[in-house]
Protein backbone atom coordinates (compact mmCIF):
# COMPACT_ATOMS: atom_id res chain seq x y z
CA UNK A 1 0.00 0.00 0.00
CA UNK A 2 1.39 3.57 -1.22
CA UNK A 3 1.89 5.88 2.13
CA UNK A 4 3.57 9.10 2.26
CA UNK A 5 6.48 9.58 4.73
CA UNK A 6 8.39 12.99 5.26
CA UNK A 7 11.75 13.05 5.77
CA UNK A 8 13.16 14.83 9.03
CA UNK A 9 16.47 16.11 8.55
CA UNK A 10 18.11 18.42 10.79
CA UNK A 11 19.99 21.75 10.00
CA UNK A 12 22.18 23.52 12.44
CA UNK A 13 22.99 24.65 15.15
CA UNK A 14 26.41 24.86 13.46
CA UNK A 15 25.76 25.40 10.18
CA UNK A 16 27.63 28.35 8.56
CA UNK A 17 24.83 29.67 6.58
CA UNK A 18 22.22 29.58 9.76
CA UNK A 19 23.89 33.29 10.70
CA UNK A 20 24.44 31.71 14.37
CA UNK A 21 23.10 29.11 16.29
CA UNK A 22 20.05 28.51 14.43
CA UNK A 23 18.51 25.25 14.50
CA UNK A 24 15.67 24.29 11.91
CA UNK A 25 13.81 20.99 11.87
CA UNK A 26 12.92 20.18 8.21
CA UNK A 27 10.44 17.97 7.09
CA UNK A 28 10.79 17.36 3.52
CA UNK A 29 8.50 15.75 0.40
CA UNK A 30 11.99 14.92 -1.62
CA UNK A 31 13.38 18.06 -2.32
CA UNK A 32 10.41 20.39 -0.96
CA UNK A 33 9.98 22.08 2.64
CA UNK A 34 6.38 20.60 4.34
CA UNK A 35 6.98 21.93 7.51
CA UNK A 36 10.01 23.93 9.12
CA UNK A 37 10.41 24.24 12.59
CA UNK A 38 12.73 26.82 14.15
CA UNK A 39 14.58 25.44 17.54
CA UNK A 40 16.24 28.60 19.19
CA UNK A 41 17.58 29.75 22.49
CA UNK A 42 21.36 27.89 22.38
CA UNK A 43 22.50 31.63 23.46
CA UNK A 44 20.45 32.53 26.27
CA UNK A 45 21.85 34.45 28.50
CA UNK A 46 18.53 35.88 30.49
CA UNK A 47 19.01 39.31 29.44
CA UNK A 48 15.94 40.64 30.57
CA UNK A 49 16.65 38.70 34.20
CA UNK A 50 20.21 40.19 34.65
CA UNK A 51 18.33 43.80 33.98
CA UNK A 52 16.45 43.43 37.00
CA UNK A 53 19.05 43.45 39.72
CA UNK A 54 21.33 46.46 37.71
CA UNK A 55 20.84 50.08 37.99
CA UNK A 56 19.47 51.81 34.54
CA UNK A 57 23.22 52.73 33.70
CA UNK A 58 24.67 49.31 34.28
CA UNK A 59 22.57 47.74 31.83
CA UNK A 60 23.86 49.61 28.91
CA UNK A 61 26.45 47.10 28.07
CA UNK A 62 24.24 44.50 27.60
CA UNK A 63 22.34 46.19 25.22
CA UNK A 64 25.30 46.28 22.58
CA UNK A 65 25.49 41.93 23.40
CA UNK A 66 22.09 41.85 21.61
CA UNK A 67 22.38 42.58 18.18
CA UNK A 68 26.35 42.60 17.66
CA UNK A 69 25.94 43.60 14.42
CA UNK A 70 24.30 47.16 15.97
CA UNK A 71 25.48 47.97 18.90
CA UNK A 72 25.22 51.65 18.59
CA UNK A 73 21.87 51.48 17.48
CA UNK A 74 20.84 49.13 20.33
CA UNK A 75 22.58 51.79 22.82
CA UNK A 76 19.75 54.47 21.20
CA UNK A 77 16.64 52.30 21.18
CA UNK A 78 17.66 51.63 25.46
CA UNK A 79 18.88 55.13 26.32
CA UNK A 80 15.84 56.78 24.94
CA UNK A 81 13.47 53.91 26.86
CA UNK A 82 14.51 54.98 30.05
CA UNK A 83 14.91 59.13 28.80
CA UNK A 84 10.92 58.37 28.26
CA UNK A 85 10.78 57.33 31.65
CA UNK A 86 12.66 59.88 33.52
CA UNK A 87 10.75 62.65 30.98
CA UNK A 88 14.00 64.34 30.51
CA UNK A 89 14.99 66.24 26.84
CA UNK A 90 18.46 65.12 25.53
CA UNK A 91 20.12 68.57 23.83
CA UNK A 92 19.98 68.84 20.19
CA UNK A 93 23.72 68.62 19.19
CA UNK A 94 23.46 64.94 21.05
CA UNK A 95 20.37 63.76 19.15
CA UNK A 96 22.35 65.01 15.96
CA UNK A 97 25.40 62.95 17.05
CA UNK A 98 23.28 59.85 17.71
CA UNK A 99 21.08 60.34 14.90
CA UNK A 100 24.80 59.91 12.67
CA UNK A 101 26.05 57.11 14.57
CA UNK A 102 23.19 54.80 14.07
CA UNK A 103 23.03 55.93 10.18
CA UNK A 104 26.69 54.78 10.14
CA UNK A 105 25.70 51.57 12.40
CA UNK A 106 23.10 50.72 9.77
CA UNK A 107 25.34 51.21 6.90
CA UNK A 108 27.52 48.57 8.41
CA UNK A 109 25.05 45.53 9.62
CA UNK A 110 23.65 46.10 6.13
CA UNK A 111 27.09 46.22 4.52
CA UNK A 112 27.34 42.42 6.76
CA UNK A 113 23.92 41.22 5.55
CA UNK A 114 24.95 41.72 1.72
CA UNK A 115 27.73 40.30 1.65
CA UNK A 116 26.99 36.84 3.91
CA UNK A 117 23.72 36.69 1.95
CA UNK A 118 25.71 36.84 -1.33
CA UNK A 119 27.83 34.34 -0.01
CA UNK A 120 25.32 32.11 1.03
CA UNK A 121 23.64 32.25 -2.19
CA UNK A 122 27.01 31.37 -4.38
CA UNK A 123 28.25 35.07 -4.94
CA UNK A 124 31.11 35.46 -3.41
CA UNK A 125 32.84 38.46 -4.60
CA UNK A 126 30.30 40.75 -2.99
CA UNK A 127 31.38 39.61 0.66
CA UNK A 128 34.99 41.14 -0.27
CA UNK A 129 33.67 44.65 -1.59
CA UNK A 130 31.46 45.45 1.55
CA UNK A 131 33.87 44.45 3.99
CA UNK A 132 35.71 47.03 2.64
CA UNK A 133 33.74 49.71 2.97
CA UNK A 134 32.36 48.06 6.90
CA UNK A 135 36.21 48.64 7.63
CA UNK A 136 35.81 52.76 6.99
CA UNK A 137 32.96 52.18 8.99
CA UNK A 138 34.01 50.86 12.21
CA UNK A 139 36.70 52.89 11.64
CA UNK A 140 34.80 55.54 12.43
CA UNK A 141 32.72 54.45 14.74
CA UNK A 142 35.90 52.87 16.34
CA UNK A 143 37.61 56.65 16.04
CA UNK A 144 34.18 57.59 18.28
CA UNK A 145 33.86 55.36 20.59
CA UNK A 146 36.98 53.55 21.31
CA UNK A 147 35.18 50.04 20.28
CA UNK A 148 34.43 48.41 16.99
CA UNK A 149 31.64 46.20 18.02
CA UNK A 150 30.81 46.91 21.38
CA UNK A 151 30.79 50.90 21.67
CA UNK A 152 28.56 51.77 24.71
CA UNK A 153 28.67 55.25 24.02
CA UNK A 154 25.25 56.18 24.61
CA UNK A 155 24.73 57.68 27.91
CA UNK A 156 21.15 58.41 29.78
CA UNK A 157 20.85 62.06 29.00
CA UNK A 158 23.24 61.96 26.38
CA UNK A 159 26.47 61.03 24.64
CA UNK A 160 29.50 59.75 26.84
CA UNK A 161 31.92 62.11 25.10
CA UNK A 162 31.86 64.49 22.04
CA UNK A 163 32.61 63.38 18.77
CA UNK A 164 36.69 64.04 17.58
CA UNK A 165 37.39 66.87 15.75
CA UNK A 166 38.32 65.03 12.53
CA UNK A 167 34.53 63.46 12.78
CA UNK A 168 33.15 65.42 10.42
CA UNK A 169 35.77 65.50 7.81
CA UNK A 170 36.07 61.33 8.11
CA UNK A 171 32.21 60.95 8.04
CA UNK A 172 32.25 63.42 5.05
CA UNK A 173 34.87 61.46 3.15
CA UNK A 174 32.83 58.23 3.49
CA UNK A 175 29.56 59.54 2.45
CA UNK A 176 31.16 61.13 -0.79
CA UNK A 177 32.43 58.07 -1.82
CA UNK A 178 29.95 55.52 -0.60
CA UNK A 179 27.18 56.31 -3.30
CA UNK A 180 29.42 54.74 -5.92
CA UNK A 181 30.08 51.78 -3.98
CA UNK A 182 26.55 50.63 -3.60
CA UNK A 183 26.42 50.91 -7.69
CA UNK A 184 29.27 48.92 -7.35
CA UNK A 185 27.70 45.84 -5.74
CA UNK A 186 24.06 46.59 -7.20
CA UNK A 187 26.46 45.53 -10.64
CA UNK A 188 27.67 42.39 -9.36
CA UNK A 189 24.07 41.81 -8.21
CA UNK A 190 20.70 43.40 -9.06
CA UNK A 191 20.53 42.39 -13.00
CA UNK A 192 22.91 39.12 -12.10
CA UNK A 193 20.56 36.26 -13.83
CA UNK A 194 21.61 34.34 -11.39
CA UNK A 195 20.87 36.23 -8.27
CA UNK A 196 17.52 36.80 -9.85
CA UNK A 197 17.02 33.38 -10.40
CA UNK A 198 17.91 32.35 -6.92
CA UNK A 199 15.77 35.60 -4.85
CA UNK A 200 13.14 36.38 -7.54
CA UNK A 201 9.37 34.94 -6.05
CA UNK A 202 11.00 32.71 -3.36
CA UNK A 203 10.14 33.23 0.19
CA UNK A 204 7.30 34.96 -0.63
CA UNK A 205 5.46 36.66 2.79
CA UNK A 206 2.27 38.98 1.92
CA UNK A 207 1.40 41.86 3.16
CA UNK A 208 -1.43 40.47 5.37
CA UNK A 209 1.01 37.43 6.92
CA UNK A 210 3.52 40.25 7.60
CA UNK A 211 1.78 42.44 9.32
CA UNK A 212 -0.19 39.28 11.38
CA UNK A 213 3.34 37.49 12.10
CA UNK A 214 4.29 41.11 13.44
CA UNK A 215 7.56 41.40 11.03
CA UNK A 216 9.31 44.66 10.98
CA UNK A 217 12.24 46.27 9.09
CA UNK A 218 13.07 45.89 6.01
CA UNK A 219 11.15 42.87 6.16
CA UNK A 220 7.97 44.39 6.50
CA UNK A 221 8.98 46.80 4.14
CA UNK A 222 9.64 44.27 1.42
CA UNK A 223 6.41 43.02 1.47
CA UNK A 224 4.59 46.36 0.58
CA UNK A 225 3.99 48.11 4.36
CA UNK A 226 5.13 51.65 4.32
CA UNK A 227 6.56 51.35 7.75
CA UNK A 228 9.16 52.94 9.47
CA UNK A 229 9.74 53.85 13.13
CA UNK A 230 12.02 57.00 12.49
CA UNK A 231 8.85 58.60 10.23
CA UNK A 232 5.92 57.48 12.16
CA UNK A 233 7.04 57.92 15.31
CA UNK A 234 9.90 60.01 15.25
CA UNK A 235 12.42 59.70 17.64
CA UNK A 236 15.93 61.56 18.34
CA UNK A 237 15.00 64.54 15.83
CA UNK A 238 14.45 62.09 12.50
CA UNK A 239 11.75 64.45 11.89
CA UNK A 240 14.27 67.27 11.13
CA UNK A 241 15.97 65.34 7.79
CA UNK A 242 14.59 64.17 4.78
CA UNK A 243 14.80 60.69 3.55
CA UNK A 244 12.66 57.94 1.60
CA UNK A 245 11.07 54.63 3.37
CA UNK A 246 11.95 52.15 0.20
CA UNK A 247 9.14 49.48 -0.45
CA UNK A 248 9.05 45.90 -2.30
CA UNK A 249 5.92 44.68 -3.83
CA UNK A 250 5.85 41.09 -4.01
CA UNK A 251 7.50 40.49 -0.68
CA UNK A 252 10.10 38.14 -1.88
CA UNK A 253 14.08 37.66 -1.44
CA UNK A 254 14.55 40.36 -4.29
CA UNK A 255 12.61 42.81 -2.66
CA UNK A 256 14.04 42.90 0.80
CA UNK A 257 17.21 42.75 -1.01
CA UNK A 258 16.27 45.88 -2.60
CA UNK A 259 15.21 47.33 -0.25
CA UNK A 260 18.40 47.55 1.92
CA UNK A 261 20.34 48.43 -1.08
CA UNK A 262 18.09 51.57 -0.90
CA UNK A 263 18.21 51.93 2.63
CA UNK A 264 21.99 52.32 2.44
CA UNK A 265 21.15 55.11 0.26
CA UNK A 266 18.94 56.48 2.30
CA UNK A 267 21.26 56.52 5.26
CA UNK A 268 23.82 57.64 3.67
CA UNK A 269 21.62 61.01 2.79
CA UNK A 270 21.04 61.22 6.43
CA UNK A 271 24.46 60.97 7.45
CA UNK A 272 24.85 63.83 5.09
CA UNK A 273 22.47 66.10 6.44
CA UNK A 274 23.32 65.49 10.03
CA UNK A 275 27.00 66.80 9.41
CA UNK A 276 25.88 69.65 7.64
CA UNK A 277 23.21 70.81 10.07
CA UNK A 278 25.39 70.24 12.99
CA UNK A 279 24.31 72.29 15.79
CA UNK A 280 27.03 73.22 18.73
CA UNK A 281 26.26 73.04 22.03
CA UNK A 282 26.01 70.44 25.21
CA UNK A 283 26.33 66.79 24.18
CA UNK A 284 24.36 65.71 27.89
CA UNK A 285 21.31 66.70 29.14
CA UNK A 286 21.75 68.89 32.43
CA UNK A 287 20.02 66.56 34.80
CA UNK A 288 22.72 66.54 37.84
CA UNK A 289 20.54 63.77 39.10
CA UNK A 290 20.48 61.98 36.27
CA UNK A 291 23.54 62.48 33.81
CA UNK A 292 27.32 61.71 33.91
CA UNK A 293 29.46 64.79 34.59
CA UNK A 294 32.14 65.25 31.73
CA UNK A 295 34.37 62.57 32.46
CA UNK A 296 38.08 65.00 32.21
CA UNK A 297 36.36 67.13 35.36
CA UNK A 298 35.64 63.71 37.14
CA UNK A 299 39.98 63.81 37.64
CA UNK A 300 40.03 66.92 38.60
CA UNK A 301 36.83 68.44 40.46
CA UNK A 302 35.37 66.95 43.97
CA UNK A 303 32.18 67.72 42.87
CA UNK A 304 32.38 66.14 39.69
CA UNK A 305 33.71 62.68 41.16
CA UNK A 306 30.96 62.98 43.94
CA UNK A 307 28.40 63.32 41.33
CA UNK A 308 29.74 60.23 38.96
CA UNK A 309 30.27 58.34 42.15
CA UNK A 310 26.68 58.32 43.13
CA UNK A 311 25.31 58.37 39.72
CA UNK A 312 27.49 55.33 38.75
CA UNK A 313 27.22 53.16 42.57
CA UNK A 314 23.52 53.71 43.39
CA UNK A 315 22.06 54.90 40.26
CA UNK A 316 18.92 57.39 40.02
CA UNK A 317 15.10 56.93 40.90
CA UNK A 318 12.63 57.29 37.98
CA UNK A 319 9.12 57.55 38.97
CA UNK A 320 6.88 54.84 39.50
CA UNK A 321 5.61 53.88 35.69
CA UNK A 322 6.23 52.15 32.38
CA UNK A 323 6.79 53.07 29.10
CA UNK A 324 8.06 51.54 25.55
CA UNK A 325 10.21 53.03 23.53
CA UNK A 326 10.95 51.62 19.88
CA UNK A 327 13.96 52.47 17.61
CA UNK A 328 13.82 51.50 13.70
CA UNK A 329 17.22 49.54 13.85
CA UNK A 330 18.72 47.41 11.13
CA UNK A 331 17.10 44.34 11.63
CA UNK A 332 13.41 46.13 12.28
CA UNK A 333 11.85 47.38 15.44
CA UNK A 334 13.82 47.29 18.35
CA UNK A 335 11.85 48.36 21.87
CA UNK A 336 12.55 48.49 25.54
CA UNK A 337 9.37 48.23 27.42
CA UNK A 338 10.44 49.19 31.11
CA UNK A 339 8.47 49.19 34.45
CA UNK A 340 9.70 51.29 37.15
CA UNK A 341 8.61 50.70 40.38
CA UNK A 342 10.38 53.95 41.88
CA UNK A 343 13.59 52.43 42.87
CA UNK A 344 17.09 52.38 41.37
CA UNK A 345 16.64 49.47 39.26
CA UNK A 346 14.04 48.51 36.96
CA UNK A 347 11.03 46.04 37.92
CA UNK A 348 10.91 44.36 34.43
CA UNK A 349 12.30 44.94 31.29
CA UNK A 350 11.20 43.24 28.31
CA UNK A 351 13.44 43.58 24.73
CA UNK A 352 11.16 43.26 22.19
CA UNK A 353 13.51 42.01 19.53
CA UNK A 354 13.18 42.60 16.16
CA UNK A 355 14.89 39.05 14.31
CA UNK A 356 12.81 37.24 16.78
CA UNK A 357 9.80 37.98 15.25
CA UNK A 358 11.05 38.03 12.07
CA UNK A 359 12.31 34.44 12.38
CA UNK A 360 8.74 33.23 14.10
CA UNK A 361 7.69 33.77 10.31
CA UNK A 362 10.44 31.95 8.47
CA UNK A 363 8.37 28.47 8.60
CA UNK A 364 5.22 30.58 6.68
CA UNK A 365 7.84 31.90 3.97
CA UNK A 366 9.31 28.49 3.17
CA UNK A 367 6.32 26.65 3.20
CA UNK A 368 6.63 24.36 0.05
CA UNK A 369 10.16 25.74 -1.13
CA UNK A 370 13.31 24.21 -1.91
CA UNK A 371 15.57 22.84 0.33
CA UNK A 372 18.16 25.12 -1.10
CA UNK A 373 15.61 27.96 -0.59
CA UNK A 374 15.74 27.77 3.37
CA UNK A 375 19.07 29.30 3.22
CA UNK A 376 18.14 32.40 0.94
CA UNK A 377 15.37 32.75 3.02
CA UNK A 378 17.43 33.05 6.05
CA UNK A 379 19.52 35.55 4.79
CA UNK A 380 16.80 37.64 3.40
CA UNK A 381 15.79 38.50 6.84
CA UNK A 382 18.86 38.94 8.38
CA UNK A 383 18.46 37.56 11.55
CA UNK A 384 21.41 37.71 14.54
CA UNK A 385 21.03 35.27 16.96
CA UNK A 386 22.31 36.73 19.78
CA UNK A 387 19.32 39.20 19.69
CA UNK A 388 17.08 36.12 19.10
CA UNK A 389 17.74 34.17 21.93
CA UNK A 390 18.49 37.50 24.58
CA UNK B 1 -9.69 60.53 18.90
CA UNK B 2 -8.23 60.85 22.06
CA UNK B 3 -7.37 58.67 24.76
CA UNK B 4 -9.89 59.00 27.05
CA UNK B 5 -12.63 58.94 24.31
CA UNK B 6 -11.11 55.75 23.08
CA UNK B 7 -11.57 53.99 26.77
CA UNK B 8 -15.36 55.70 26.79
CA UNK B 9 -16.02 53.56 23.67
CA UNK B 10 -14.58 50.57 25.03
CA UNK B 11 -16.19 51.26 28.36
CA UNK B 12 -19.89 50.89 26.09
CA UNK B 13 -19.41 47.94 24.51
CA UNK B 14 -17.15 46.26 27.36
CA UNK B 15 -19.03 47.30 30.31
CA UNK B 16 -17.52 44.69 32.94
CA UNK B 17 -14.32 43.98 30.93
CA UNK B 18 -12.83 47.23 31.50
CA UNK B 19 -11.36 47.85 34.86
CA UNK B 20 -8.98 51.01 35.16
CA UNK B 21 -6.76 53.22 32.55
CA UNK B 22 -3.91 55.11 33.33
CA UNK B 23 -2.24 57.71 30.88
CA UNK B 24 1.68 57.98 31.27
CA UNK B 25 4.39 60.15 28.80
CA UNK B 26 1.57 59.68 26.56
CA UNK B 27 1.04 56.04 26.73
CA UNK B 28 -2.38 54.77 27.37
CA UNK B 29 -2.35 51.28 29.16
CA UNK B 30 -6.17 49.92 29.76
CA UNK B 31 -6.45 47.54 32.74
CA UNK B 32 -8.60 44.36 31.46
CA UNK B 33 -10.73 41.44 33.05
CA UNK B 34 -8.34 38.63 32.08
CA UNK B 35 -11.61 37.08 31.08
CA UNK B 36 -12.59 39.10 28.15
CA UNK B 37 -9.18 39.44 26.67
CA UNK B 38 -10.37 37.46 23.45
CA UNK B 39 -13.43 39.38 22.80
CA UNK B 40 -12.01 42.52 23.65
CA UNK B 41 -8.71 41.92 21.35
CA UNK B 42 -11.14 40.73 18.67
CA UNK B 43 -13.46 44.04 18.97
CA UNK B 44 -9.28 46.30 19.14
CA UNK B 45 -8.15 44.53 15.86
CA UNK B 46 -11.42 44.82 13.89
CA UNK B 47 -13.25 48.01 14.72
CA UNK B 48 -12.88 51.51 13.89
CA UNK B 49 -11.85 53.77 15.21
CA UNK B 50 -8.95 51.21 16.71
CA UNK B 51 -7.97 49.00 13.81
CA UNK B 52 -5.25 47.28 15.96
CA UNK B 53 -3.35 44.68 13.22
CA UNK B 54 -0.31 44.54 15.12
CA UNK B 55 1.09 42.99 18.16
CA UNK B 56 3.97 44.33 18.99
CA UNK B 57 4.64 42.79 21.98
CA UNK B 58 3.66 40.97 24.84
CA UNK B 59 5.26 40.70 28.10
CA UNK B 60 4.85 38.29 30.96
CA UNK B 61 4.69 40.53 34.56
CA UNK B 62 5.44 38.59 37.88
CA UNK B 63 4.59 41.32 41.30
CA UNK B 64 6.22 39.34 43.32
CA UNK B 65 5.25 36.91 45.65
CA UNK B 66 2.40 37.58 48.22
CA UNK B 67 0.72 40.53 46.10
CA UNK B 68 -2.53 39.23 44.76
CA UNK B 69 -3.27 38.71 41.80
CA UNK B 70 0.84 38.22 41.21
CA UNK B 71 0.95 38.00 37.75
CA UNK B 72 0.09 40.34 34.77
CA UNK B 73 0.56 40.38 30.95
CA UNK B 74 0.84 43.74 29.16
CA UNK B 75 0.20 43.25 25.38
CA UNK B 76 1.26 46.07 23.36
CA UNK B 77 -0.84 46.96 19.94
CA UNK B 78 -0.25 49.08 17.04
CA UNK B 79 -2.20 50.17 14.61
CA UNK B 80 -0.33 50.67 11.19
CA UNK B 81 -3.48 52.28 9.72
CA UNK B 82 -4.30 55.06 12.28
CA UNK B 83 -0.30 54.76 13.49
CA UNK B 84 -0.54 54.76 17.06
CA UNK B 85 -0.67 52.34 20.02
CA UNK B 86 -2.02 51.32 23.02
CA UNK B 87 -1.27 48.94 25.99
CA UNK B 88 -3.83 46.34 27.19
CA UNK B 89 -2.61 44.84 30.77
CA UNK B 90 -4.35 41.95 32.64
CA UNK B 91 -3.88 40.78 36.06
CA UNK B 92 -4.35 37.10 37.27
CA UNK B 93 -3.26 34.48 39.77
CA UNK B 94 -0.88 31.94 39.51
CA UNK B 95 -3.59 28.87 39.28
CA UNK B 96 -5.93 30.82 36.57
CA UNK B 97 -6.07 30.32 33.37
CA UNK B 98 -5.13 32.70 30.29
CA UNK B 99 -6.45 32.30 26.70
CA UNK B 100 -4.16 32.78 23.98
CA UNK B 101 -4.61 35.64 22.13
CA UNK B 102 -2.42 33.71 18.98
CA UNK B 103 -5.75 33.23 16.84
CA UNK B 104 -6.32 37.12 16.82
CA UNK B 105 -2.77 38.03 15.89
CA UNK B 106 -0.16 34.75 15.05
CA UNK B 107 2.51 36.99 16.28
CA UNK B 108 1.53 36.17 20.21
CA UNK B 109 2.49 32.65 19.10
CA UNK B 110 6.41 32.93 20.34
CA UNK B 111 6.08 35.30 22.79
CA UNK B 112 3.53 33.27 23.96
CA UNK B 113 5.65 30.41 24.61
CA UNK B 114 8.01 32.63 26.34
CA UNK B 115 5.74 34.11 28.86
CA UNK B 116 4.79 30.05 29.59
CA UNK B 117 8.41 29.04 30.33
CA UNK B 118 9.75 31.64 31.79
CA UNK B 119 6.51 32.82 34.29
CA UNK B 120 4.66 29.46 34.08
CA UNK B 121 1.58 31.07 32.87
CA UNK B 122 -1.33 29.09 31.63
CA UNK B 123 -2.13 29.33 28.23
CA UNK B 124 -5.14 27.95 26.73
CA UNK B 125 -5.66 26.46 23.10
CA UNK B 126 -2.63 27.94 22.22
CA UNK B 127 -1.45 25.91 19.06
CA UNK B 128 2.04 25.26 19.98
CA UNK B 129 2.78 25.49 23.50
CA UNK B 130 6.56 24.21 23.82
CA UNK B 131 9.71 25.67 25.69
CA UNK B 132 10.92 28.41 23.47
CA UNK B 133 14.34 29.45 24.72
CA UNK B 134 15.10 27.01 27.92
CA UNK B 135 16.07 23.69 27.28
CA UNK B 136 13.52 21.00 27.35
CA UNK B 137 14.40 19.80 30.89
CA UNK B 138 14.63 22.92 32.85
CA UNK B 139 12.95 23.04 35.68
CA UNK B 140 11.74 26.19 37.30
CA UNK B 141 10.52 29.51 35.86
CA UNK B 142 13.47 32.11 35.61
CA UNK B 143 11.76 35.60 35.00
CA UNK B 144 9.69 34.88 38.51
CA UNK B 145 10.60 36.84 41.59
CA UNK B 146 11.84 34.71 43.57
CA UNK B 147 14.17 32.73 40.98
CA UNK B 148 17.71 33.15 42.26
CA UNK B 149 20.03 35.16 39.76
CA UNK B 150 23.14 33.33 41.05
CA UNK B 151 21.89 30.08 40.34
CA UNK B 152 20.14 27.29 41.85
CA UNK B 153 21.07 26.37 45.38
CA UNK B 154 23.69 29.17 45.25
CA UNK B 155 23.82 29.29 49.15
CA UNK B 156 24.16 26.05 49.99
CA UNK B 157 27.10 24.64 50.38
CA UNK B 158 29.20 22.58 47.78
CA UNK B 159 29.38 18.25 48.09
CA UNK B 160 31.18 16.55 46.20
Amino acid sequence: MAETRYMTINMGPQHPATHGVLRLLLELDGEYIVKATPIIGYLHRGVEKLAEERTYHQFIPFTDRLDYTAGMSNNLAYVMAVEKLLGIEVPKRAQYIRVALAEFQRIAAHLIWLGTHALDIGAMTVLFYTFRERETVLNILEHVSGARLTPSFMRIGGLAKDVPENFETLSMDFVEKFPEYIDGYETLLTENPIWLERTKGVGVLTKKDALNYGVTGPTLRGSGVKWDIRKQFPYSSYEDFEFDIPTGTVGDVYDRYKVRIEEMRQSNRIIKQVITNMPSGDIIADEPKVSLPEKEKVYHDIDALIRHFKIESAGFEPPEGEVFFSAENPKGELGFYVVSDGSNMPFRIKIRNPSYFNLAALPKMVEGSLIADVITVIGSIDIVLGEIDK
Amino acid sequence: MDYHEMVDLLKEHFPEAILDYKIFREELTIEVDHHYIIPVGKFLRDEEPFKMDVLTDLAGLDYGEGKSPRFGIAYLLTSTEHIFRLRLKIRFGENDKVESVSGIWNSANWVEREAWEMYGINFVNHPDLRKLLLPDDFNGYPLRKDFPTKGYDFDKPFRV
